[in-house]
């Protein structure tokens, strides 16, 4: 086993799920690419562990794991609520708390 | 030990390309689908690096439990737009460069020089996770035990008020029959 690849394997996971939630505005796909993000730093976690001979590694990811979830549960449920009242399903649409101005640049 | 390369350098290799399609499916479902194949892959890689427990959560906690409330959601949400990849768009642009630039740092990391001992992967079962977790990790544990009571609470409290307005809908609309 050579760390270094995993490693590397591991942050091009991580630059995936980044690259995912800077294109993809969509809620569902954000949520999709924190998950990529998260798994590329359990791949990360377990294979230092390994590396070391040590189970903190297993223990770290499962935290990581867990932690995961239980975000996902909220996050997922809130963007079901902003499809609802809302009706909006990309990042960059959700502005209602934005000012609106006038052509000659006063307060609506 | 051959064949435990070949078997571990494409379980990544199908995990990194079923990640990268995230970036270029048209529907949530795809994604979830192609992101569900990633996490079964990763677990296959993390049980020929010699940890069955992790590769079992994560079959048992990403497979069988975050993406299954994806699929939830996907299928309750009420909108069905799709966006497809748009590169053309100027407020892109920034994040991608310092992405690249990101790349650029690991490229220079990994291949300056640093240089770490090959091992061969070795069993680490759950009973040493156990001893450890239950041991020396007892106060994470409930920790982390409060914190997914804490995300309960949460999605009750918004799962009711999601209730609640169904219900004050449904005479509106039996009014408007």
């Amino acid at each position: 086993m050579n760390l270094l690849a995993v490693l590397f394997v591991s942050f091009l996971l991580f630059a995936i799920g980044l690259a995912v939630i800077l294109v993809r505005r969509q809620l569902l796909f954000v949520l999709m690419g924190i998950e990529v993000m998260t798994n590329g730093a359990v791949l990360a976690a377990v294979a230092a562990g390994q590396y070391w001979h040590s189970a903190d590694g297993q223990v770290l990811s499962l935290f990581m794991m867990l932690v995961a979830g239980s975000e996902l549960a909220i996050t997922l449920l809130l963007a079901m609520l902003s499809y609802r009242y809302l009706k909006v399903s990309r990042i960059d649409q959700m502005n209602q708390l934005q000012d609106k101005l006038d052509k000659e640049g006063q307060l609506l | 030990m051959m064949l435990w390369h070949f078997v571990f350098w494409l379980s990544c290799a199908v995990a990194v390309v079923c990640s990268a399609s995230l970036l270029f499916v048209r529907k949530p479902m795809h994604g979830a689908v192609y992101l569900t194949t990633a996490m079964c892959a990763l677990a296959l890689a993390f049980y020929l690096l010699g940890a069955p427990f992790i590769a079992m959560m994560q079959l048992i906690l990403y497979v069988g439990a975050i993406m299954v409330l994806f699929v939830f959601v996907i299928m309750l949400s009420p909108l069905q737009e799709t966006f497809p990849l748009q590169l053309q768009d100027r407020s892109l642009w920034p994040g991608l460069i310092l992405l690249i630039l990101m790349l650029l740092e690991l490229g220079a990391l990994l291949f300056g020089g640093l240089q770490v001992d090959p091992t061969t992967p070795q069993i680490i079962d759950s009973k040493a996770v156990g001893e450890l977790l239950f041991g020396h990790y007892k106060l994470a544990v409930e920790a982390i035990s409060t914190l997914l009571l804490a995300a309960l609470v949460g999605v009750m409290y918004f799962a009711r008020h999601l209730q609640r307005h169904q219900e004050r809908k449904l005479p509106e609309q039996q009014e408007a029959k």
